[in-house]
């Protein structure tokens, strides 16, 4: 990161090497759809570049690149003003798995669209711990908040989640 | 090791899921020694794991290659300033000498134009008083029949 604030192009091709697929997985995650997720990644790394200057040595590099995809996700929402997500919003994605099962197409279809009903603050919290595998000091970091707000944030989502998903799941994958 | 109350390993599976790998390190160990001592434990991680299957079933798909080659052509680009910002830094200068001498020119510009339109239009005006003299002229000098 040192070697990217002196305009070094090599460090910044290693860093979206290293960051990219890990980016791109968290935004899809946020936004319930590849293609929007194209676009924040490539604005993160667009402001990575441009703001170099701005990153500490004592924040660790994937916190910091967390946290501005997260911000920009967030100013995502605030523009196109998504209050309910429809199913028809939600571009789902069937090609990347077998097509042999349709009743587990559904139930992954009604859990991205759970995900999406959720308030940000909460997705961004449990993306970031579940399926980022960060550690809750680092995702209280990248939200920048307390360990604490983020366990409630957390909790208060997971049960939200469990609750939209209840009426729907119980057939197939019983009591949760 | 202390000891985790019922209350606090639901706070945690509602928090963290039922995969213990996931718990916080610190709480782990009792919480785990509390799944081995009693089955309301052992029931609510069951829940827990399940809402963690379902969730662990959302597909991602992988960023296409040639988001990879966009992100590192369009990095090298300077951020685009709009042609106004553009004005008025050139019109603000950079050293004190052009601090005064680019307004006084800005200042100068209508006002060369200023009086190059009061010049042509006096011109226009007299041309035209040469047309009507003329016109009057040859209206005289015309026959009456």
């Amino acid at each position: 990161m040192q070697q990217i604030q002196t305009g070094d192009h090599q460090a910044f091709v290693k860093l979206v090497d290293r960051h990219l697929t890990a980016l791109h997985k968290f935004a899809q995650h946020m936004l319930g759809n590849p293609t929007d997720a194209d676009d924040i990644v490539q604005e993160t790394f667009v402001r990575v570049w441009q703001k170099s200057q701005q990153w500490k040595p004592q924040a660790k590099v994937s916190t910091w690149l967390h946290s501005i995809t997260n911000n920009l996700c967030m100013d995502f929402y605030r523009k196109i003003k998504v209050k309910t997500i429809d199913i028809t919003d939600v571009e789902l994605i069937t090609t990347h798995q077998p097509a042999t099962d349709q009743q587990q197409q559904d139930v992954t279809a009604q859990v991205q669209i759970a995900l999406q009903q959720l308030p940000e603050n909460q997705r961004s919290a449990i993306v970031l711990c579940y399926y980022q595998d960060m550690t809750n000091r680092e995702a209280a970091n990248v939200l920048n908040i307390s360990v604490s707000a983020l366990e409630s944030l957390m909790a208060r989502g997971r049960r939200k989640l469990k609750k939209i998903l209840q009426t729907q799941s119980d057939d197939l994958l019983g009591e949760i | 090791m202390n000891k985790i109350t019922h209350q606090r390993f639901s706070q945690l599976l509602d928090t963290y899921g039922g995969n213990s790998k996931r718990w916080p390190l610190a709480e782990r160990a009792a919480a785990l020694k509390l799944l081995e001592e009693s089955t309301e434990a052992c029931r609510l991680q069951q829940a827990a794991l399940n809402l963690d299957k379902l969730l662990d079933s959302v597909p991602i798909a992988p960023p296409k290659v040639k988001l990879r080659q966009l992100i590192l052509d369009q990095h090298y680009k300077e951020p685009v300033q709009d042609a106004w910002q553009c004005f008025i830094q050139w019109f603000i200068g950079t050293s004190v000498r052009e601090h005064f001498l680019r307004p006084a020119f800005m200042l100068i510009i209508p006002l060369v134009f200023g009086i190059l339109l009061g010049l042509n239009l006096e011109t226009a005006s007299m041309d035209e008083n040469m047309l009507f003299a003329e016109e009057v002229n040859l209206l005289a000098l015309s026959s009456t029949e």
